[in-house]
């Protein structure tokens, strides 16, 4: 690093502190310090409650719920002299924001007003901080959307957010925030709700932008290969404090701190197959899918939504979607047919609107509009939902949550289904003294231990798993990932496992299968789909996989 | 997760207008609890020579055109309007909740029939629909119960309808489905108390409602009759000596006022606290 070299941003022992009732501050991050130099592109990796965004959001001001700098200080370059951003009013915050530091956000979706054109919105920019012409702005704003990787810009100035899909919208959040040229540019988990194809191109786009403009990036996020792909340095944070920082090449290559490793291993799951693909394939079909298409309506009829109600497998084999006339239907998994065998990991890989999730949701028994057969083994299969939050009953104990399934088929007495699920909270790692609390006194692995707890708890052989890890931090989604592998051995299940990250499929699955636009395109042993795929759409997955 | 949890539901100091709220319901609910026992005198008791009395410290809210105590008939009769407005809001509540469980729930052409006449119930002010029930039922206290009541169940269906709508779409109901849960355990059992946080605000709005609701009805002599009291009954009577006797208006009036403000300040907050803690 050069003495003399001037920083354009720089954070000295910043903490940050939240007011806590009765009891003054709760500091969240403490002594916080770094630097990003003009032109740098500087990544901050920490796992989520590390306090990574919070220390960002506090240097320009963007805190809510009161949070404040409590101590250290956060000096920006501004011209020639340097000036200090926690101490400006809001004010003159308001015209360095913006112009020389510009934010995007994590869901583009939110970020953006759903009540004003996108163009309007990106034009707002030029309202607030120059006095161009209207007919100018237009122009510039123009320029600045094909910029950003859009095409047919004039149609899309006058489109509404809802109306883009995340990576258009995310491509607009950074025409909004580059339209100023600004200095520094700091990115909060930019791609973390796209999928890896259209994040790939993001990064791209961020690091274009980079170069060409000399933009610095101060680019947050979870994920240590979105950072190695756009930075050149980066730091380490965990528990409020930065833990390591220096060159990219360096810090993961030669990481000193324990922590770093840890983040590490977790995020290169390459090197640490959990299952390899020997599977003994013991030939008994568990599920067997032929000819299987599942359908929307497109336009919700109403006079069908009454059959949601009673859409138990009867229904479904039955095949309810006969009685449906044909063109309010719209096909998302289009005949697919497959076998899954006792014993084994399966896994479905596709981005969001491939319709795995949808074939999940039917094999479940969820969708009633279907077509083709499903033949499952055993009765009911269970599922695990991606979200923790949404999947537990927050009014409910852990302990009432996982007693239900016993009390719905009537299996025990009282004092049978409680030792039970205290049995089973042990063996999802969780351990009895979980059994009276609630979900929301839990974090999301824990409560992605106690989704997984609730669907085992029937005994059933077949379960289906959406998206279980996707929510949750890399070093606990290894810990779930393990867990599944060990109760999977334990009770000798067999899962049908949903993700679109090619990582955690190929630590976990014997098999997989490549979902695109409905149907599988590939399938086969889960080391020849990854060492030797003959699809464009897996390898174009495979190299987008970072 | 911790810290943006704890984020969440900061800033947390004395919630002011939330304890001034609890006081002044509980002062009044204590108010009404001590009529129920004990008042300084028969709030039914006449005496010519007592008429129109302005407040002295044997009367301290006076007395009115027929010689009663004006104190004595506010215990006696906010108790009257208490257990009215009580009442009424459970049977909103209840039958609301029932019909919105099942429109928000299933929904299709049962919940567009209900939910259109539930349009043309809202359609009509409740005083008037109010009337209209009166007028066929025949006045008095038990019957005015019902007629509110039963003008109480849109706005609950309504509430409850569009929380089901929100609820039955989460993972947890499709995970309660398939672990075998019937539709009405799903209902009542799983989605039930996670609407709890909205009813309570809307219970607290609609005790308010019922209560002015009451004192209109009666006002306008179509709820407790005399010699019965109740806060409307009382002011409606008030109103004729109004220039010579303000006294006799003026203690039910601030009943009613100090009533409704206390409820206010209370589902104000629950209203408040439940965005606070909703959004994710």
């Amino acid at each position: 690093m050069v003495e003399n070299e001037r920083h354009l941003l720089e954070l000295c022992g910043v903490s940050v502190g939240f007011p806590e009732k009765r009891r003054g501050l709760k500091l969240v991050t403490q002594g916080v310090s770094l630097h990003v130099n003009p032109g740098e592109a500087v990544g901050i990796v920490g796992e989520s409650g590390s306090g990574k965004s919070v220390s960002m959001l506090a240097s320009v001001g963007l805190l809510s719920g009161g949070g404040r700098i409590v101590e250290g200080s956060v000096r920006f370059l501004h011209g020639e002299k340097y000036i200090e951003l926690n101490t400006l009013g809001q004010k003159e915050l308001n015209e360095v924001r913006g112009d020389e530091i510009s934010m995007i956000f994590q869901e583009p979706m939110t970020s953006l007003n759903p009540l004003m054109s996108v163009g309007h919105q990106v034009e707002e920019m030029l309202v607030l901080h120059t006095d161009c012409e209207a007919g100018e702005r237009r122009e510039k704003v123009l320029a600045m959307l094909k910029e950003a990787g859009l095409s047919d810009v004039e149609a899309l100035y006058g489109k509404y957010p809802h109306q883009l899909s995340g990576g258009m919208r995310q491509r607009v959040m950074i025409a909004m925030a580059m339209i100023l040229r600004p200095k520094l540019l700091i990115a909060d988990e930019p791609t973390t709700a796209l999928d890896v194809t259209v994040q790939a191109k993001i990064l791209k786009l961020l690091k274009k932008f980079q170069t060409e403009y000399g933009t610095a990036i101060l680019l947050i996020s979870h994920d240590l290969g979105v950072i190695k792909s756009v930075c050149s340095r980066a730091v380490v944070m965990c528990g409020g404090r930065v833990v390591e920082q220096g060159g990219v090449e360096n810090l993961f290559g030669q990481p000193k701190e324990d922590y770093t490793k840890k983040l590490l291993a977790a995020a290169l799951g390459k090197e640490n197959v959990l299952r390899q693909a020997h599977t003994q394939n013991s030939g008994e079909v568990v599920v067997r899918v032929t000819d299987y298409s599942v359908f929307y309506e497109e336009k919700a009829q109403k006079t069908k939504r009454g059959a949601e109600g009673d859409c138990d497998m009867a229904a479904k084999k039955s095949g309810l979607s006969a009685l449906l006339c044909k063109k309010t239907r719209r096909e998302v998994v289009k005949h697919v047919s497959f076998e899954l065998y006792a014993g084994e990991i399966v896994g479905i890989v596709g981005e969001s609107g491939c319709g795995k999730s949808t074939l999940a949701k039917a094999l479940a028994g969820l969708n009633p509009l279907t077509g083709g057969t499903a033949f499952i083994s055993c009765s009911q299969p269970q599922m695990v939902f991606q979200d923790p939050y949404g999947s537990l009953n927050p009014t409910k104990t852990i302990g009432w949550l996982l007693t239900e399934p016993l009390r719905l088929h009537h299996v025990g007495t009282k004092e049978e289904q409680r030792r039970a699920a205290c049995e089973m909270l042990d063996k999802v790692g969780l351990g009895a003294e979980y059994y009276s609390r609630y979900p929301g006194t839990l974090s999301g692995g824990q409560r992605q231990r106690v989704a997984i707890a609730m669907a085992i708890m029937l005994r059933r052989r077949f379960i289906l798993l959406d998206e279980p890890v996707s929510a949750l931090d890399v070093t606990v989604q290894e810990q779930i990932l393990v867990l599944l592998v060990k109760l999977q051995k334990e009770f000798g299940l067999t899962y049908l496992f949903i993700s679109h990250d090619m990582n955690v499929i190929h630590r976990i699955c014997d098999r997989v299968f490549v979902m695109y636009g409905g149907e599988i395109v590939e399938s086969g042993e889960a080391l020849q789909i990854f060492d030797n795929p003959k699809h464009p759409y897996t390898k174009k997955l495979l190299g987008a996989r970072v | 997760m911790k810290s943006t949890e704890k984020k969440r539901r900061q800033p947390n100091t004395v919630n002011w207008s939330l304890a001034v709220g609890i006081a002044l319901v509980s002062a009044v609910l204590l108010f009404v609890f001590v009529g129920l026992f004990y008042t300084p005198y028969d709030p039914m008791e006449m005496s010519m020579a007592l008429k129109n009395k302005p407040p002295s410290l044997s009367h301290p809210f006076g007395t009115d055109y027929m010689g009663r105590d004006v104190l004595s008939r506010v215990m006696d009769g906010a108790g009257t309007t208490f257990l009215i407005g009580v009442v009424t809001v459970v049977i909103g509540l209840v039958l609301g909740t029932l019909v919105g469980a099942f429109t928000g729930y299933y929904g299709g052409l049962a919940d567009e029939i209900l939910m259109r006449l539930n349009d043309t119930l809202t359609s009509f002010p409740s005083i008037l629909l109010a009337l209209v029930f009166v007028s066929v039922i025949g006045t008095g206290k038990y019957n005015i119960i019902i007629a509110l009541g039963v003008i109480f169940i849109p706005s609950f269906a309504r509430v409850v309808r569009s929380e089901y709508i929100v609820q039955k779409e989460l993972d947890y109901v499709s995970n309660a489905r398939l672990l075998g849960a019937g539709n009405l355990r799903i209902m009542f059992v799983h989605i039930l108390p996670n609407t709890a946080p909205i009813l309570l605000s809307s219970v607290t709005i609609g005790l308010n409602n019922a209560i002015l609701a009451e004192a209109g009805m009666s006002y306008l002599s179509l709820g407790v009759q005399p010699p019965d009291p109740s806060l409307g009954r009382m002011l409606s009577e008030a109103q004729g000596y109004f220039m010579s006797a303000p006294w006799v208006a003026l203690a039910p009036g601030m009943m009613i006022v100090l009533t409704v403000l206390g409820f206010s300040m209370i589902s104000e907050n629950i209203g408040r606290r439940e965005r606070d803690f909703g959004g994710k």
